[in-house]
């Protein structure tokens, strides 16, 4: 699909199972306009076709200027979106049109080899001074001036996406016999992914059947071969072509750049007279332009892509440090302490204390799975609501239940999140918790001496199951007990023998620790330390310890107002999280 | 380094994964996942017993076509979960979203049943 107008006009996009056009960064047709929904259409595959469908958009969704609900796509239909619109392509685009068959030897039978490493165009070039026939040598020119005019046609192109059309295209013309064209290219785990196919014939719908004979012969041999194929095809059997009677002719040449294969060169033709010798050195000599474009290519889309992620990491770092809190509570009796270490990369940890009526406090450890700015702007999305849930309701595990869906309705299918909600009763002494598959609270009773791991209530981590239900549990605190919330990162810590911490080291740690929530933190992250030596850590370590203080005095359970943290002034995404002001509970239908 | 070994039972996909399933390596396991859904399998078998490790990418492109095939009626089962990955999948409680099986065969015979 092509964007014709709009904010990135000429931009070529690959249509797979499932593909959302809208205003959200996460959709795969992005289009920044402010009259564009959200979520504004998608285009699924239905039985092998593409259907386009509304979703409740404000301003609609129009196929060849009619208003549209749901519509079933044929080549060249314009869908637009509010100012953007999109030409659908059938013919040129369809990747998935073609299958590799396993063939016996009498299939396909290659009759001409070049090997592309002195493929014959080069020949020529050092035989053009030598050679006196004159149609030869107009013959050898031509082929060279071909090749030279390809390569300038495409030796500039830098975004894969108008690269591999080009390439096709030209083929296409310089081969007026060839009835399919198709691109390959070797994809991360060097398997063959068909990119493009264009078709002469416009009620061609076929699939273009490869040899994995001669695929394996171009790719490990580094062969240009032109073959004879008497595979049945589908297309010969309305009679069409009853001279020719299943019998094709096709040339496939490897797109071999510096010591790799990058991909293949496929056409195919009716009738064994297609494609002659001069025709596959031609193509090994278009094959071998087009690979130093695709790597060329391919080398600007890896800087980019590092570029953009150094960005993204950046920025993520920084949209994470503006909504952690910047302060702790504080309340009469108790001690609180919390800390945030990122592993190298900015991972997914975060915590949150939220200020509750009644003399209570929310406490969040929550780890999400993912890294870089979408899990940052996300975790920054949930503080926000979370905050409004806790605000509204009690129980932590009905709090757990909206969470979860919350997240489902996100939509982004693999992310999940594991989240400890804890309501700390400050007055009544107790600490209400519930769990969404995220690492047990553990707590240290001074006066008995033990810690205990608060495992026996536990559920899903949020976004797996939208039906997940969660459970509640709460212990009461005594003078001088500590409670200990924390992500997984501290207990995996590895060793540079690549032992973890592990929860007995942890546990350890605590019964001999002082109970000042700062003290005792300190006391858990040294001896992780200890263990970790200087062993790299791949994972976000985030500690929050409540202590309850003793001597036993009377809980005078105000919680002093705590200071509003400082935003950077960089980011402001999470605007409202922190007003002083309660924000009104989101009321849901 | 993550292998992986596609099979296909009656309308049951199963996957046997072989190493690790980490952030580097999920995203070819999610291109592998991208094609079975897009060729309408919805019953899909997770043989864990060569996989070694798994984080929570790993745990994500598994939780992702778990989420994606329930929406089509289908499920995900796993079989012969062990080591690290039954940790993690005790640890996130996911074994209350899963159905995990000692033998690939009660996994697929599930599907019939």
């Amino acid at each position: 699909m092509r964007e014709l107008q709009g904010p990135n006009a000429g931009a070529v996009y690959e249509l797979r199972d499932l593909c959302v056009l809208g205003r959200a960064l996460d959709c795969q047709v992005h289009i920044r306009d402010l009259t564009v929904s959200r979520r504004h259409a998608r285009i699924s595959k239905v039985d092998g076709r593409y259907v386009v469908e509304d979703l409740g958009s404000g301003n609609g969704t129009y196929v060849n200027d009619k208003a549209v609900t749901r519509h079933f796509l044929s080549h060249r239909d314009v869908i637009r979106v509010c100012s953007a619109r999109f030409e659908f392509q059938e013919h040129e685009q369809r990747p998935d049109a073609v299958t590799y068959v396993g063939d016996p030897a009498a299939m396909a039978q290659i009759v001409k080899r070049v090997d592309a490493a002195q493929p014959l165009f080069r020949q020529d070039a050092a035989a053009l001074t030598t050679v006196t026939d004159p149609k030869a040598v107009i013959a050898m020119a031509e082929r060279l001036e071909t090749i030279y005019a390809v390569s300038e046609a495409i030796s500039s192109i830098l975004d894969l996406d108008e690269l591999l059309p080009e390439i096709v295209n030209r083929v296409f013309a310089v081969f007026p016999k060839a009835e399919r064209v198709l691109l390959m290219l070797t994809g991360d785990d060097g398997h063959l992914v068909p990119k493009v196919v264009k078709r002469r014939s416009e009620t061609d719908d076929a699939e273009v059947k490869v040899s994995q004979t001669i695929l394996h012969e171009v790719t490990t041999q580094r062969n240009a071969v032109l073959s004879h194929d008497a595979m049945e095809d589908q297309r010969f059997k309305g009679g069409r072509s009853v001279a020719n009677f299943g019998i094709r002719a096709m040339m496939a040449a490897p797109l071999v750049w510096r010591t790799e294969v990058l991909g293949v060169l496929y056409l195919d033709s009716f009738g064994i007279a297609a494609f002659t010798q001069a025709d596959l050195s031609l193509l090994t000599g278009i094959a071998g332009q087009s690979a130093g474009a695709v790597g060329n290519a391919r080398l600007h889309e890896e800087l980019l892509k590092r570029q953009r992620l150094e960005r993204d990491l950046h920025l993520a770092e920084r949209i994470q440090q503006s909504f952690l809190p910047r302060k702790i509570p504080k309340v009469r009796g108790y001690s609180f302490s919390a800390r945030y270490d990122p592993a190298y990369e900015v991972g997914g940890d975060f915590y949150d204390f939220i200020r509750l009526p009644d003399d209570r406090l929310g406490l969040v450890v929550a780890d999400v799975s993912g890294k870089g700015v979408s899990a940052a702007l996300y975790m920054a999305r949930l503080t926000r609501d979370l905050r409004y849930f806790a605000l509204a309701e009690s129980d932590p595990a009905r709090v757990l239940g909206w969470m979860n869906r919350a997240v489902i309705e996100f939509g982004q299918d693999d992310m999940f999140v594991t989240l400890l909600y804890a309501v700390l009763d400050a007055h009544g002494r107790r600490l209400h918790f519930a769990n969404a598959g995220h690492m047990p609270p553990v707590v240290r009773r001074r006066d008995e001496g033990d810690v205990l791991v608060l495992d026996q209530v536990s559920g899903l981590p949020l976004g797996v199951l939208p039906d997940a239900e969660y459970e509640a549990d709460s212990f009461e605190l005594i003078p001088g007990d500590s409670v200990m919330l924390y992500t997984d990162g501290l207990v995996e810590a590895m060793s540079p023998s690549r032992e973890m911490y592990g929860m007995a080291r942890l546990v350890q740690a605590m019964a001999s620790g002082p109970s000042d929530a700062a003290l005792l933190l300190e006391r858990a992250l040294t001896s992780c330390r200890d263990h970790v030596g200087d062993a790299p850590q791949f994972d976000d370590t985030t500690v929050v310890c409540v202590g309850l203080e003793h001597p036993d005095r009377p809980p005078d359970a105000a919680i002093t107002a705590r200071e509003e943290p400082p935003r950077t002034g960089e980011i402001d995404l999470n605007q409202g999280a922190y007003r002083s002001r309660r924000p009104r509970p989101r009321t849901r239908s | 380094m993550l292998d992986y070994d596609r099979q296909e039972r009656g309308d049951v996909t199963i996957f046997s994964l072989k190493g690790n399933l980490d952030a580097l390596t999920a995203p070819s396991l999610k291109k592998e996942i991208e094609s079975l859904l897009a060729s309408r399998k919805i019953n899909v078998v997770f043989d864990l017993a060569g996989l070694e490790l798994i984080d929570s990418s790993g745990v994500g492109a598994i939780v992702s076509l778990f989420k994606r095939v329930r929406t089509l009626q289908g499920d995900v089962k796993i079989a012969r979960l062990q080591g690290q990955p039954a940790e993690i999948f005790k640890l996130l409680r996911l074994d209350k979203a899963f159905d995990i099986f000692d033998t690939i065969d009660r996994a697929v015979e599930r599907f019939r049943s």
